[in-house]
């Protein structure tokens, strides 16, 4: 699935996002995987209408998101979730081979390891699990920047 | 008087308000909030309400630098139970133009100055003056 691009990041479609990664990876679909957005009419409403011109963007639940991903589909998708749990959910329902984690702010029981990425303990051992099977896992936070990869344990 | 709360990237908003200043004097009954690296968005999100919720909708006109951006986003959510006023794609000239609106023109009043006057803050001078 080399069309595919899957980012965690808790902002979902912000400026970085809209700015340098749509460009980048020439995308022009993007799909919000949230539960909680996906059913939440306001919200779902709202995100649809804050892609720049040229993209489309689909709110949809997990489920949802990993059903969509497996239909062959010729668009070029940037799929963002908001945290590293949806990830581990999705990844169950779906393959995957390259995740970026771009964001995650800093919360309770959460230390910083890089730039803006902060992790809790389980957290990091979701992202080394999902390395250890052979998926990709990458810290970038914007297109330009160094790739830290995620070792498996 | 209509209060103007401004939510930026970064200092954006707050250097807003102090270039104001060289040109308009202070500007009262204003506000900005900064989204700093490393900030997150729930924390952002937290900052917005309590600088809306002291304040009616008809008394309040929000700005955010850029369509789509996390400031933007986090005013947004905030709007899903109020109805108060919301620019995108502050700019310098548009800003001058609505703090001085403020004391004599309407909220709604405001707002359509803004649609009609906003896109005329951007010029290629060098095509003005060639077509002059």
């Amino acid at each position: 699935m080399k069309n595919i691009f899957v980012r965690v990041d808790d902002r979902l479609l912000h400026g970085q996002v809209v700015v340098s990664w749509i460009p980048y990876l020439k995308a022009n679909e993007v799909v919000i995987a949230d539960d909680e957005y996906a059913n939440d009419e306001f919200m779902r409403e709202l995100i649809r209408s804050s892609g720049p011109e040229g993209v489309t963007v689909h709110v949809k639940t997990i489920d949802e998101t990993a059903a969509y991903l497996s239909d062959d589909n010729k668009n070029r998708i940037l799929v963002l979730l908001k945290s590293i749990n949806g990830l581990k959910e999705l990844l169950k329902k779906v393959k995957i081979s390259n995740i970026n984690i771009g964001g995650v702010g800093a919360a309770d029981g959460r230390k910083r390891y890089y730039n803006s990425i902060h992790l809790s303990d389980n957290e990091l051992n979701i992202l080394k699990d999902i390395a250890n099977d052979n998926i990709n896992v990458e810290v970038r936070i914007l297109p330009k920047d160094k790739a830290i990869v995620i070792k498996g344990n | 008087m209509i209060n103007i709360l401004l939510v930026t990237h970064g200092d954006l908003g707050k250097e807003l308000l102090k270039s104001s200043e060289l040109i308009i004097g202070e500007v009262e009954n204003a506000k900005s909030i900064s989204f700093n690296l490393g900030d997150s968005f729930e924390t952002l999100l937290k900052k917005v309400e309590e600088n809306t919720g002291n304040l009616s909708d008809d008394e309040l006109i929000v700005f955010t630098d850029m369509y789509g951006g996390s400031p933007y986003n986090a005013v947004n959510r905030v709007m899903k139970n109020r109805s108060f006023y919301h620019i995108t794609g502050i700019n310098f000239p548009l800003f001058l133009d609505i703090a001085i609106a403020r004391d004599t023109y309407s909220l709604k009043e405001i707002a359509e100055k803004i649609i009609k006057n906003g896109k005329k803050s951007i010029v290629f001078v060098n095509e003005k003056f060639l077509s002059d």
